[in-house]
Formats: C-alpha cells, sequence, structure tokens
C-alpha cells in the first residue's frame, strides 16, 4: 500500500491530489484532493506556500500525515505566462466648444429650437425679434429663470430654447407659457461661447432625437456645405441614442476623431516577419499571426502601449526563470477589436465618445522553469521524495481521460487565467500540445474597458457570475426574466441598479449601462476570447489542420468552470460534429484536477508510455 | 388605495412647525423636477416614523416623504415596517431636500437613486467664483481634510477636492497658454 501525491503548480491555482495505490491489483483509489491559490508566479519558489497549503487541506480530510506518504509527483510546468494590454486608436477632440451630446435624467420641453447663445441676465439688451438659447447658470433660480423667460416672450423676443446647469429643467419649463427644449445639468456652462447659433433637441419621454443626430439634420440648421457636413458627422454620431442634445456652431469650431499613432507590431516567424499597426485592428493583426504560424517572437514599438507591455511580459519571464531578457520569446498574441467610452476632450458636460481600441493578450514560453528547486524544497520542507513527473499536457489529458463518456483521439481546452493550452492524444497515443495569448484575464479586461467602469475586481466579479436587476425593493428579476423576491427589503444603493449575483452578495454595478448592455458585453468578451482561441488551437494541433477529424473535446482548468463559456465553446465546436463539453474528472471533480490526477494515475505506467511529439 | 378617486402620487407629510419651512417647498420641486405628482397630506401621529409610514399607506404610488423635527427627512414605501423606513437623513440646506425628494421619485420609477450631497457642488458655482476661491484654496483644504476626520461621510469631498483642483489645474494652464 502506497500514498502517492499530485500536485499541480498552474497560473492561479495549485491543486493537490491523493491516491492510495495497491500495487498487485494495479489499481489506484484516489482518496482526497486540495486546492489553493498558487503563491507568487508559476514556476518559482515561491509555489511552494501554496503547495504545502494546498497539500494541507487535503491531508486534513482524510487524516494523513506528511510521514504517511510515499512519494509526492510535481508536473513539468509549462513555462508559459500570459498578460493583457489595452491600445485606443481615435479619439474625439472638440477643438472649439461645439456640442453637448450627455443625456441628462430629466430634460425639460419637447421640440427643436434654434437661435443664439445669449446669458439669461444679458436679456434686456436684446431686441423683438431676436432668436435666443438662453444660457442658464446654477447661481439662477429656477423661477426667477422662467419669469425672465416668460417676460422676454412677452416683449417680443423669440426664445427658443434654453440650457440650465443645475438639475432644473422641468420645473422651469413647467413655469413658462410657451413650450421650449431645456436641457440641464450642463457642469461647464461658463465654457459655451456665446452670441453662436445653437440648436437645442429634446424628444419625447422614451424617444429619441433625429435632427441633432443626423448630419443632414444639422447641415440643414446651420446651412453647412458638404465639406463642413463632413467635419459634423462625428457630432451627428456621437448623439445617436441620445433623449436630448445641444449643438453650438462656432466658426472656427470642429469635432474631430482623430487618429491615434498606436504603434507597430513585429511578428517573427521562421520563412519571414510580418509588419502591421495597431491601428489596422483586430482581424488584420490576427491574419498576420496566422501568416507567420509558427510564430518566433513578437517585438512591439516602443514607446506605445503595445510595446511597454510586451516588454513587461518579456521581463517577467527572464526573472522568473532567470534567463537572458534576449531569450525570451513571445510565441503569441491574441487580438480583440473593442470600444472603449473615453471622455470627449473639450466636452462641456463630461459627454463620452465610444472609441475604437484593440485589446491585446500576449504569451511567452521559454525552455524550462526551475522546477527542480521548488522540488528540492518540498521535499526538504515535507520529507517526502519529490520526483518531476511527466509533462504538463501529457499529464492532463490522463487525467482529462477519466471523465465519463471519453475515448481517444481526444482534445483537451485548458482554460485558464492567462493562457488557453490545448492537447491532442491519438489513438496511438501520441500527444500534440499547443499555447496560446489570451484567456480568463483577458475577458475581464475587455469587459473592463468596454463598459468604462475602471475596476478590474469588478469586471473580474461580472465575469463570473450571472447578474439580475433590483426592480423593487423586495424583488428582483434575473437575466433570464423569471423574478425572485426577498423577506426584508433590500439596501437603497441596490435599487433599481444591475447588480452582480455572487454566492451570498449582491454587487450593484455603478453605471448607467442596462442589464442586457452589460450581459452582452460579458458573452461578446469571452466569445471573442474563448471561442475564438478553442478554434485556432484546434486547427493548430490537430495534424490534419481539419477540426472534424477529431470526436471529443474536453475542457478544463478555472475557466471551464464559468456558467457559460463551456456551452458558448459547445455551440460552437458543434457546427463541426465534434462533442464538447466540461471535464469531470474522475467523475467527481469537475474540470479541476485533471493535472493532479494524471500525475497520481501515471505513478503505475512506464513514463513514456503516452509520449511528447 | 384607499380612495380610487384619489390620483397617483407621492404624499408629503410635515410635522405642524414645518408646514412654513421652505424645505418642504424643495421636496416639492424635487418631485416636481422627476415629474411626479404629490400631494401634501394632513396627518398626524406621534412621531415622524408613524406619520411618513401612515402617508406612504395612502399613497397609491405607496410612497411617502415626512419632514419634522431637526430637519429629518424621511422617504417611506407602504411595504415597509413603520420604523425601517427606505431612507431617514436629518439635512440642512434646500437643495439636499430637493435631492431627496428626487429620490423618492426614483424610488416610483425604479432607477437608481442619487447620492446626497453635503454641499452644493462647486460645478454649479460659476468660474469666476471657483477662481475667486482660489486663493483660500490651502486653508479650505485644511477644514475640509479636518472635517474628513470629524465626520466618516465626508468621503464624498475628497472627489470633489479632486475633481475641482484637476479643473482649476486646467483653467490656469489655459490662462498661462494664453498669456
Amino acid at each position: 500500500m502506497e500514498y502517492i501525491v499530485g500536485v499541480d503548480v498552474g497560473n492561479s491555482t495549485t491543486e493537490v491530489a491523493v491516491g492510495k495505490v495497491n500495487k498487485e491489483e494495479e489499481n489506484i483509489e484516489f482518496i482526497t484532493d486540495g486546492i489553493y491559490k498558487t503563491t507568487g508566479f508559476k514556476g518559482t519558489v515561491d509555489n511552494i506556500e501554496g503547495i504545502i497549503n494546498s497539500l494541507d487541506s487535503a491531508l486534513k480530510k482524510v487524516d494523513l500525515k506528511y510521514e504517511d506518504l510515499d512519494l509526492i509527483r510535481i508536473n513539468e510546468a509549462t513555462p508559459v505566462i500570459g498578460d493583457v494590454a489595452m491600445e485606443t486608436i481615435t479619439e474625439t477632440v472638440i477643438t472649439e466648444s461645439t456640442m453637448i451630446g450627455h443625456d441628462p435624467w430629466t430634460p425639460g420641453g419637447i421640440g427643436l429650437g434654434v437661435g443664439y447663445t445669449t446669458k439669461i441676465e444679458n436679456i434686456p439688451d436684446c431686441s423683438p425679434g431676436d432668436e435666443l438659447i438662453i444660457i442658464i447658470p446654477g447661481d439662477v433660480d429656477f423661477a426667477n429663470a422662467a419669469e425672465l423667460i416668460n417676460k422676454a416672450v412677452e416683449s417680443g423676443i423669440k426664445v427658443n430654447g434654453a440650457v440650465a446647469q443645475k438639475d432644473d429643467a422641468v420645473l422651469i419649463v413647467n413655469r413658462l407659457n410657451e413650450n421650449i427644449p431645456v436641457i440641464d445639468e450642463v457642469k461647464y456652462i461658463d465654457k459655451i461661447p456665446l452670441n453662436k447659433k445653437a440648436a437645442v433637441e429634446v424628444a419625447r419621454p422614451g424617444g429619441t432625437i433625429n435632427k441633432l443626430s443626423d448630419p443632414y439634420g444639422i447641415a440643414t440648421i446651420f446651412e453647412l456645405d458638404s465639406e463642413d457636413t463632413k467635419h459634423i458627422f462625428p457630432v451627428a454620431r456621437s448623439l445617436i441614442g441620445n433623449r436630448s442634445a445641444v449643438v453650438i456652431r462656432t466658426p472656427e469650431g470642429d469635432v474631430e476623431e482623430r487618429k491615434i499613432p498606436a504603434g507597430k507590431l513585429v511578428i517573427f516567424g521562421d520563412k519571414g516577419k510580418s509588419e502591421i499597426s495597431v491601428d489596422a485592428g483586430a482581424e488584420k493583426i490576427m491574419d498576420s499571426v496566422e501568416k507567420i504560424q509558427p510564430v518566433k517572437d513578437v517585438k512591439g514599438e516602443s514607446g506605445t502601449n503595445v510595446g511597454g507591455m510586451l516588454d513587461r511580459v518579456k521581463e517577467t519571464m527572464s526573472q522568473v526563470t532567470d534567463q537572458n531578457l534576449s531569450k525570451i520569446m513571445i510565441k503569441d498574441i491574441l487580438a480583440v477589436n473593442t470600444f472603449v467610452p473615453q471622455k470627449v476632450k473639450g466636452g462641456l458636460a463630461e459627454e463620452h465618445a465610444m472609441e475604437n481600441a484593440v485589446g491585446l493578450a500576449a504569451m511567452v514560453k521559454t525552455s524550462q522553469l526551475p522546477m527542480q528547486k521548488i522540488a528540492d524544497k518540498l521535499q526538504q520542507k515535507t520529507k517526502v521524495k519529490v520526483v518531476i513527473a511527466g509533462v504538463e499536457a501529457n499529464m492532463a489529458i490522463r487525467g482529462a481521460l477519466t471523465t465519463p463518456g471519453t475515448d481517444k483521439p481526444l482534445v483537451i481546452l485548458d482554460m485558464g487565467g492567462g493562457s488557453t493550452d490545448a492537447a491532442m492524444v491519438t489513438t496511438k497515443d501520441k500527444v500534440y500540445s499547443t499555447h496560446l495569448a489570451g484567456a480568463g484575464d483577458m475577458v475581464s479586461l475587455l469587459i473592463n474597458i468596454e463598459l468604462g467602469i475602471d475596476d478590474l475586481k469588478l469586471a473580474e466579479l461580472i465575469k463570473k457570475y450571472p447578474l439580475a436587476k433590483v426592480e423593487s425593493i423586495f424583488h428582483i428579476r434575473h437575466e433570464d426574466g423569471s423574478v425572485k423576491f426577498f423577506d426584508e427589503p433590500l439596501a437603497p444603493k441596490l435599487f433599481g441598479r444591475v447588480v452582480i449575483l455572487t454566492e451570498n452578495d449582491m454587487i450593484p454595478i455603478p453605471t448607467k449601462h442596462s442589464l442586457d448592455k452589460i450581459s452582452q458585453a460579458r458573452r461578446e468578451a469571452k466569445n471573442d476570447v474563448f471561442v475564438r482561441n478553442s478554434e485556432r488551437a484546434l486547427k493548430r494541433i490537430i495534424p490534419t489542420g481539419n477540426i472534424r477529424d477529431i470526436d471529443f473535446v474536453v475542457m478544463v482548468g478555472g475557466s471551464a468552470i464559468d456558467f457559460e463559456i463551456p456551452t458558448l465553446i459547445s455551440n460552437r465546436l458543434s457546427e463541426y460534429g465534434v462533442v464538447a463539453g466540461r471535464g469531470n474528472i474522475r467523475a467527481i471533480m469537475g474540470p479541476r484536477n485533471a493535472v493532479a490526477t494524471g500525475l497520481v494515475l501515471s505513478y503505475l505506467d512506464a513514463e513514456g508510455s503516452v509520449e511528447n511529439e | 388605495m384607499s380612495n380610487n378617486r384619489e390620483k397617483p402620487a407621492v404624499y408629503i407629510a410635515v410635522e405642524d412647525n414645518y408646514k412654513n419651512s421652505s424645505l418642504l417647498n424643495y421636496l416639492g420641486y424635487g418631485l416636481e423636477e422627476e415629474g411626479i405628482p404629490f400631494k401634501m397630506v394632513n396627518d398626524s401621529a406621534q412621531d415622524l416614523y408613524s406619520l411618513a409610514h401612515q402617508a406612504a399607506q395612502a399613497s397609491r404610488l405607496n410612497v411617502s416623504l415626512a419632514l419634522g423635527e431637526n430637519n429629518k427627512v424621511i422617504i417611506h414605501h407602504k411595504k415597509l415596517e413603520p420604523d425601517n423606513p427606505f431612507f431617514e437623513k436629518e439635512i440642512s440646506k434646500e437643495f439636499q431636500a430637493k435631492a431627496i425628494a428626487s429620490n423618492a421619485a426614483r424610488l416610483v420609477k425604479g432607477i437608481p437613486i442619487k447620492e446626497i450631497p453635503l454641499k452644493l457642488d462647486h460645478k454649479n458655482k460659476s468660474v469666476s467664483g471657483i477662481l475667486s476661491d482660489l486663493d483660500n484654496v490651502n486653508s479650505d483644504n485644511e477644514t475640509l481634510k479636518n472635517k474628513q476626520i470629524s465626520n466618516p461621510e465626508k468621503q464624498l469631498d475628497n472627489k470633489e477636492i479632486e475633481e475641482i483642483t484637476d479643473y482649476i489645474y486646467q483653467k490656469l494652464k489655459n490662462i498661462a497658454k494664453s498669456q
């Protein structure tokens, strides 16, 4: 009777499996397992703490001690780490204040008003017949403002609209004799140029503006020629979907959408290199990557975000492995197009424009990690013999094959935080493996930037858990429309908000985004990273390059636990006639513990029966 | 639902000595800005909570506001226990009353409530006002810091200070540029 331990140090978790070996009968009974977060970078001596914790938690369950153990088998971890970054490639700049495109909760009045911007205290200087848009600063009370406007109208001045600084629009309109559109909550009202032609539009409740969101609508109002209409187009586009807007025309005024020089990527391959500018967009970048396969290295232009990110990944890896920086190569990148809400430069009401951006994930691989150091240290600490046993991919396959209903040839997709790894075993036990950039961390990054929440922890939670809308103080509505009632009233801070439903808590998301918008962004990010990567991975490792030639795909790793990623991938792969599903290691562990299980199982084998490519 | 001929409205109840308070007017303005009808009710009860609760029971929108001793404002909901209102706060400024009332309206509409500002935002001041404050900005910051220590609710101010500092900094840069 022997007790054998398998230890798998992953990028984010360290997993342990303990088996009882009966040598005569050649069988192994698994008696316990453990999990703990990986301490330090994978492959460094810092990992010891996580391993010990994971092992202790496993042994505690069955009341075993280190002395009872016969052997610890630790994986030859694949030296792969990943990192993510984002590069904005357009920006909207208002060179002279020309528009206020923000969406206050409660604008007043309905319709379109055109006139010249005039401060409310300057009304007495105007003469009958003047067409005005009145500017009302925050120190003017709404009742006074309404009275002044009413008097002006009585004296024959045409007041066609107003812009207010405080949240007063409805109050003002209610006190006017005539209906005019009024926009409020304009923060930097002092920056509005005076005596300029301006248009104010407010749509009916539930509607959206249609004159100022149309380039020809704006051209009609301001009598623009075709050249100017081209310039005004970004303004119109950024106002689409608003309930209210102001556009002010200043002679020198201009809104432009600029392309920011975003830096270049140089992809080196066996046969040559390819240079591509990041602002060409994700498709072009990925095309270059596929063309150059296999990629030997990727370099970024120094001084740009991309260059900085690629350097950072290499540096981290060089520190971890104690190897010269020049020996560290980037083996894969994943680019994804996305939109970033960014504050418009020169805007008056903190309006945002959706800018194009490219999210990038990079992956480095080196020849080896200093696993022997970890093994020695672990042996010293536990007084148990520690051996490095087997390549990670092979072990993962051994473990994955314990999933009921699977058989060779089989592909595993190991979806972690930093990289997506795939391995295939043929009927003749030949193993192929590949590592791709982009995994869970990339999804969090994409959610974070697309929703503009600027909080990676929150983005992480949005990725992991389903959403709900708090509809009253006593009930929430889930994503699928079902309703849940509570006995105790919900906290006021949750009211009306979209919340993340964690195991035992509701976390409000502090944005104006609807539940649909958030869940769509979440699903798109998962699609862009995991579904795309699963196809890329399969095409790379299947010797024929044809996805139809395999039958089984088993998803393992932390991201396979996700509540929707496996379904998204399964749906896509079913188009190729592939059976794809979440792994269920040893029929009880779910997608976790594959490598640790494989390490224990392979103890009985003659090493090398599952051989590497 | 007590009376079907009654129009749906948020009911506002006040203690007798607040009947002429300007805060009361601003409660009304807050609701008006959000487009929610309201109605004053003349009830009496032993305390502000019961007063608010009674009004919420009577309102067809299930929501009430109450104003009473120490300038306390309560937002109450029909389905909540009398002593556990949706929101309560002692206030000192009219704009706070307006903000709380607009939150009552948001409770009816089902949209997220706003934070109640502790003082009127600087963003509502004119730029000249901000610039004239510039001279005092150091001493201002000092007092704000002190306040923050004594009052944990002052967190909001910090963000404000940052925003304003940013803005003024930009402004000064522009001035420097134009010279």
